[in-house]
C-alpha cells in the first residue's frame, strides 16, 4: 500500500474512521507513557520552575558519595563490555558459524539465561558463592587448600568487584549474544570461505573477517551492555550493598527511599546525565557504524558451511555447556534448596528439607498480595503491550513510508533509558499532583507499558515482517475490510511471534526489580518490593523460595506461550511473497 | 453488481475502463515512472493479456486496477462504475471493487484450510448474498480437480494443488474482473501448459473477464483475446494475438513477440498499395502501404524467420520475388524446425524451415543458396 498523500487522492475510508481514531488515540496513549515522563524529569533538571537554575545541579553534584558511585558504575560498565561482548560475539559465531553447534538445541542454549529473571540468577548466586554459608564457598576452599594455598575465605566471596563483575557478565552475554547471532546469520558466507582459502587460520578468520564483518552488532551490543550496566539495579542492590561497592542506580534508589524526604530531584538531575551520556554514546556509534558501513551482509538465504573447529569442537561445546550451568543451571539449584531449608546453610540435611516456606509466605498477607498482584500486573501488562505493539507495527506496515520509520523509532525510545531513570521519571510526572498516582498498581502499569514497549514492537515488526504482503492484499481483495483482515489475516499470522514476545516480557515484568524498587512500596506491593524487603530482613529461606517461584513460572510461562503460538503451518508458506 | 446481470445486459458493457492513467512512483527522493498515459478497455468476457519485459509496469498497471496502488492521474471503471479517479478525487478501496485476484506466489493463507481459503470471498459478503457456501466451494473445487482436498492446509498441498486453489477462490465470488499477476511462473513447465489449457477451458464456461500478466509470449498467444504489448509504463500496441504477430507497429513489438529478421532501411518509394525500402543488401517491395509511410522515412525493413523462403542457387525462377545469393553459416536441427543462419552481403538471415525438416535435404553449411523475399512477408518498422 503507498502513499495516497502523493497524489492528493483519498482512497474513501468513512467506515474506517473509528478505527483510526481508536488507533491514534493507542499511540498518543503509548506515546505520552513514553515522553511526558522524559519530558517531565527534563524540565524539573534543566529549567525549575521554567527558568535556568543549577543550584540543584550544585548540590546534586557536590555529594561526597557520588563520586564514588560514578567511578564504580564506569569501572563496571567498562569492564563488563569488555567482558561481554567478545564473550558474547565468540559464542554466536562458533553457535553460527562453527560445526560446535549441535542441533537446533544449541541455538538456544545460550539465551536461556534470558528466560531467569537477572533478581532469581543473583539470588542464586548469592546461595552460591557466599563465603561463609555458599554451596561452593567450601569446596573451593577446600580445593584451594589441597593444592596448598591457604586464602581468606572472604576472597572468594561473590559479595565483591569479581563477583559483581561476574554476574554482570552472565547477565550481559545472552543480550550480545542475541544481536550478534542474528548479524552472523545474515552475514554472507562467502567472505569467511574466502579467507579460509587465502590459507588464514580458524582464529585469525574469526578475529579479521568475521567480526569486522559485524561490526555494525558489536557496536550497537556495546551499546545495550553500557545501557544496562549503567542501569541494572538488581545485581549491585543484592551483591553490591554487602561488598561496599555503591553504583549509580542503587544510589539513585537510595536518594528515593533511604532518605526522608526523597530527594526526587537530585534522582532527577542523575536520571538526565545518564540520558545524555548515553545519548552521545549512541551518537557516537552511529557515526562509527554509519562510517565504516556494513555491505558485507549479503543477506541470500543460503546456509554456509559451517567451519570445522576440528580438535577444538568439544572443548568449544563445553565452554557452551558451562556457560548454561553458570547462568541458569546452578543458580537455580541453589535456589530450589534453599527454599526447601528451613534456613540458609551450606550443607544439606535431607529430613529437613520441606516446602514449609512456600506456605509461610503464602500464609503472609503482603507477600500473598505480593505475589498475587504481580503476577496479575505482569499478565494485564504484557497483554497490553504486546497487542499495543501488535497493532501499531501493523498500523505502521499498512500505512509504510516515514509513518512507518517513525513509529519504529519512537517506540524503540524507552530501550535507551535505564529502566530506574525511567521510573524516576514516572513517579515525578505521575506520582504527585495532578494525578497523584503515588502508590497505586496504575503507576506500575504505566511505567511497565512504556519500559517494555521497545521489547514487544521488535517481537512483533519482526513477526509482521515475515506475514507476506500479498497475504493482507488477497484479503482486501476478496471482499475483506481492514477489520476483518485484521482478525482473519494479520493477526493469526502474527500471533505465534506476539506469542514468543508475550513469553519473553512476561519473565522480564515478574521478576522486575528497577521499577518496583522506584514504584513499589507497602500500597502496591510487586514482587520486586518483596526480595527487596525480604533481602532487607535477612529471611533468605524465603527469599529463595520466591526465586524459585520467579524460576519456575517463568519457564513455565514460556514453555507454554511458545508451544501455544506453535505455528500450524510452515514458516515458509507465510514467507509466500520474498 | 454480478457477472450474470453484465452478461444479461443488452449492449456489451466493458468490465474495465482505463483512461490517462499514470502512475509515478517516489522513494527517496527518486521518481519512478510505474504506468504512464494508460488506455485500456476490456470487454465482457474478455482476457486482456499484459506482455512485456520486467520492470514495465504490468504489475503498477494490474494494481492499479485492483486498487492496491494509488495512481497519481487518470480513471479506472470497472463494471461501468467508476473506482477511481483522479479529477473527482475518488479511489475505492480494494474491497469495493468486487474482483478476484490470482496472485503469482498465490498469496494463500497457510493459517486456513483449503476450504476456508476458498470460501472467504463469500464469508465477506452479507450473509444474504452468501448462498450455499459449502455447495459453491464443492462446485468450483471439483471443476478445478482439487476436490477431497478442503481439510487440508495449503502447505500440504503440491505446487500445482495450490495453484488451483487459488484459481479457485478468484473464481467463487463470481468477480466483475479477475486479476492475474504471473500465476503460473512458479511451476515447472508441464503443470504450466495443463493449467493454460484449464483456464481456456474454464474462461469457455464461466466467461469471466480478466487482464493477465505474463512476460511469457507463448503463454500470452495463447490466453489472449486481445495483447497489449507493454514497454517502460506504456502500451506500445493492443490488438489480437494474431494482429500483434503479424503487424507489429514497432521494432520493439516486433522482437518481443516471437523472433524476427530485421536490417536497417529507407523509403524509396510509397505507392498506394506497396512501398519499396532500400537496405545495404538490396531494395525490396513491400506489400500493404500505410498513411504514415512517406519517401526518406528511415526505420526497418523485418521479416520472420518462419517467412523466409530458400531456394538452390541458379534454380530456375518460378518467383518473380527478389532473391538475394549466400552462403549458409549454420544450420541447427531442433525437432519440429531447421534453424539456418546465411550470410548476406553486409547483413545476416535466419531462416526457420519446416518443410526440410521432413522432405528435402536441408541445406549444408558452407553451401550457397538464395534466400527469397516475398513482398507479402516484408514488413516495415518506422523507427
Ligand atoms: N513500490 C514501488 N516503489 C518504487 N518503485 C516501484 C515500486 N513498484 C514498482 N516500481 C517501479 O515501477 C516500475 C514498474 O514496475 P512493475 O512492478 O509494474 O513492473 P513489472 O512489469 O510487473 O515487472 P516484472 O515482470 O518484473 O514483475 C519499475 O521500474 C519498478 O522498479
Ligand atoms: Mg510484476
Amino acid at each position: 500500500m503507498t502513499d495516497a498523500a502523493v497524489s492528493g487522492v483519498k482512497v474513501e475510508t468513512p467506515r474506517y474512521r473509528a478505527v483510526s481514531i481508536i488507533v491514534v488515540l493507542l499511540a498518543l496513549f503509548v506515546f505520552a507513557a513514553i515522553f511526558f515522563p522524559l519530558g517531565v524529569i527534563l524540565q524539573r533538571a534543566l529549567l525549575p520552575n521554567w527558568k535556568p537554575d543549577f543550584a540543584l545541579w550544585a548540590t546534586t553534584l557536590a555529594q561526597p558519595e557520588l563520586l564514588t558511585a560514578v567511578r564504580n558504575t564506569l569501572i563496571i560498565a567498562f569492564v563488563n563490555t569488555v567482558i561481554s561482548v567478545p564473550l558474547g560475539i565468540f559464542f554466536a559465531w562458533l553457535v553460527e558459524r562453527t560445526d560446535a553447534r549441535w542441533g537446533a538445541l544449541s541455538r538456544l542454549l545460550p539465551v536461556i539465561p534470558l528466560l531467569l529473571p537477572p533478581v532469581a540468577m543473583t539470588i542464586g548466586w548469592l546461595f552460591l558463592a557466599d563465603p561463609r554459608a555458599g554451596f561452593l564457598a567450601a569446596p573451593m576452599q577446600g580445593f584451594f587448600r589441597s593444592i596448598g594455598l591457604s586464602i581468606d575465605p572472604s576472597s572468594l566471596a561473590v559479595q565483591s568487584w569479581g563477583g559483581l563483575i561476574l554476574l554482570y557478565v552472565l547477565f550481559s552475554v545472552p543480550h550480545v549474544y542475541v544481536v550478534a547471532a542474528a548479524a552472523f546469520g545474515s552475514l554472507d558466507p562467502s567472505l569467511e570461505e574466502a579467507a579460509r582459502i587465502f590459507g588464514k587460520g580458524r582464529l585469525k578468520c574469526f578475529l579479521s573477517i568475521s567480526v569486522p564483518a559485524i561490526r555494525h552488532a558489536v557496536g550497537s551490543s556495546a551499546l545495550l551492555t553500557i545501557i544496562s550496566s549503567f542501569g541494572l539495579y538488581s545485581i549491585p542492590a543484592l551483591l553490591g550493598t554487602a561488598a561496599r561497592i555503591d553504583v549509580l542506580s542503587v544510589y539513585i534508589y537510595r536518594l528515593l527511599h533511604a532518605t526522608y524526604p526523597p530527594k526526587i530531584g537530585q534522582a532527577v538531575v542523575l536520571g538526565v546525565v545518564m540520558i545524555f551520556v548515553i545519548g552521545l554514546l549512541w551518537l557516537a556509534q552511529r557515526r562509527i557504524a554509519s562510517s565504516t558501513g556494513h555491505a558485507q551482509i549479503g543477506g541470500m538465504g543460503i546456509r554456509p558451511n559451517l567451519i570445522s573447529l576440528g580438535g577444538w569442537r568439544w572443548p568449544a561445546r563445553i565452554l557452551l555447556l558451562l556457560y548454561v550451568l553458570l547462568t541458569s543451571v546452578l543458580p537455580l539449584v541453589a535456589l530450589f534448596i534453599v527454599s526447601l531449608q528451613p534456613f540458609w546453610r551450606s550443607t544439606i540435611v535431607f529430613d529437613q528439607l520441606s516446602f514449609a516456606n512456600f506456605f509461610e509466605f503464602w500464609s503472609d498477607r503482603q507477600s500473598r498480595a505480593a505475589i498475587v498482584n504481580s503476577a496479575w500486573l505482569a499478565v494485564l501488562t504484557t497483554t497490553v503491550v504486546v497487542l499495543i505493539a501488535g497493532i501499531l507495527s501493523i498500523v505502521g506496515k499498512n500505512v509504510g513510508g516515514a509513518r512507518e520509520k517513525w513509529l519504529g523509532v519512537l517506540t524503540k525510545v524507552p530501550s535507551a533509558i535505564p529502566h530506574i531513570v525511567f521510573a524516576v521519571g514516572v513517579l515525578v510526572a505521575f506520582g504527585f499532583a495532578p494525578f497523584f498516582l503515588n502508590g497505586t498498581w496504575l503507576i506500575i502499569f504505566i511505567c511497565y507499558l512504556a519500559v517494555y514497549i521497545p521489547q514487544a514492537s521488535i517481537a512483533a515488526e519482526s513477526a509482521v515482517q515475515q506475514v507476506g504482503n500479498q497475504l493482507v492484499e488477497a484479503s482486501r481483495i476478496f471482499g475483506a475490510r481492514p477489520g476483518r483482515t485484521f482478525w482473519t489475516v494479520q493477526l493469526p499470522l502474527i500471533l505465534p511471534g506476539l506469542a514468543a514476545g508475550w513469553a519473553l516480557i512476561f519473565t522480564l515484568v515478574v521478576g522486575e526489580l528497577n521499577a518496583a524498587a522506584i514504584l513499589a512500596g507497602p500500597r502496591n506491593p510487586v514482587i520486586g518490593y518483596l526480595i527487596l524487603a525480604l533481602f532487607d530482613n535477612g529471611t533468605y529461606s524465603q527469599l529463595a523460595a520466591l526465586g524459585s517461584i520467579i524460576g519456575l513460572v517463568s519457564g513455565v510461562t514460556v514453555s507454554i506461550a511458545l508451544i501455544l503460538g506453535r505455528p500450524r503451518f510452515s514458516s515458509k508458506a507465510v514467507r509466500a511473497d520474498d | 453488481m454480478t457477472n450474470s446481470s453484465n452478461a444479461a445486459g443488452a449492449p456489451k458493457r466493458t468490465a474495465v475502463q482505463i483512461r490517462g492513467l499514470r502512475k509515478v512512483y517516489r522513494t527517496r527522493g527518486r521518481s519512478v515512472v510505474g504506468v504512464d498515459h494508460v488506455d485500456l478497455d476490456v470487454g465482457a468476457g474478455e482476457l486482456v493479456v499484459l506482455l512485456g519485459p520486467s520492470g514495465c509496469g504490468k504489475t503498477t498497471l494490474l494494481r492499479s486496477v485492483a486498487g492496491l496502488e494509488t495512481p497519481d492521474l487518470g480513471e479506472i471503471s470497472i463494471d461501468g462504475k467508476l473506482v477511481f479517479s483522479s479529477s473527482q478525487k475518488k479511489a475505492l478501496p480494494p474491497e469495493d471493487r468486487h474482483l478476484g485476484m490470482m496472485f503469482q506466489s498465490y498469496a494463500l493463507w497457510p493459517h486456513m484450510t483449503v476450504f476456508q481459503n476458498v470460501s472467504y470471498p463469500l464469508t465477506s459478503l452479507e450473509p444474504s448474498a452468501r448462498g450455499d457456501i459449502k455447495a459453491r466451494v464443492h462446485d468450483v473445487l471439483t471443476k478445478l480437480g482439487v476436490a477431497g482436498f478442503e481439510e487440508r492446509f495449503p502447505s500440504e498441498l503440491s505446487g500445482g494443488q495450490q495453484q488451483r486453489v487459488a484459481l479457485a477462490r478468484a473464481l467463487i465470488g463470481k468477480p466483475s474482473v479477475i486479476l492475474f499477476d504471473e500465476p503460473l511462473s512458479n511451476v515447472d513447465a508441464k503443470v504450466r501448459r495443463r493449467l493454460r489449457q484449464q483456464l481456456r477451458d474454464l474462461k469457455q464456461e464461466t466467461k469471466f473477464s480478466g487482464i493477465y500478466v505474463t512476460h511469457d509470449q507463448e503463454e500470452a498467444m495463447e490466453l489472449a483475446d486481445t495483447l497489449a504489448v507493454m514497454d517502460a509504463g506504456n502500451i506500445r500496441q493492443l490488438g489480437t494475438g494474431r494482429e500483434v504477430y503479424e503487424r507489429p507497429n514497432s521494432l520493439y513489438v516486433a522482437g518481443f513477440v516471437g523472433e524476427v529478421n530485421f536490417w536497417p532501411a529507407e523509403l524509396v518509394g510509397v505507392g498506394p498499395h506497396v512501398a519499396h525500402a532500400r537496405t545495404d543488401f538490396g531494395t525490396f517491395e513491400i506489400i500493404g502501404a500505410t498513411a504514415s509511410m512517406q519517401v526518406g522515412q528511415k526505420g526497418h525493413l523485418a521479416i520472420r524467420p518462419e517467412r523466409v523462403n530458400i531456394g538452390a542457387p541458379g534454380a530456375p525462377v518460378a518467383d518473380p520475388a527478389p532473391r538475394v545469393r549466400g552462403k549458409v553459416r549454420e544450420v541447427v536441427f531442433l525437432g519440429a524446425r531447421c534453424e539456418v543462419r546465411i550470410e548476406l552481403p553486409g547483413a545476416e538471415v535466419m531462416a526457420w524451415l519446416f518443410e526440410a525438416v521432413s522432405h528435402r535435404s536441408p541445406p549444408v553449411a558452407g553451401g550457397a543458396v538464395d534466400v527469397i523475399f516475398e513482398p507479402g512477408s516484408l514488413q516495415w518498422l518506422p523507427a
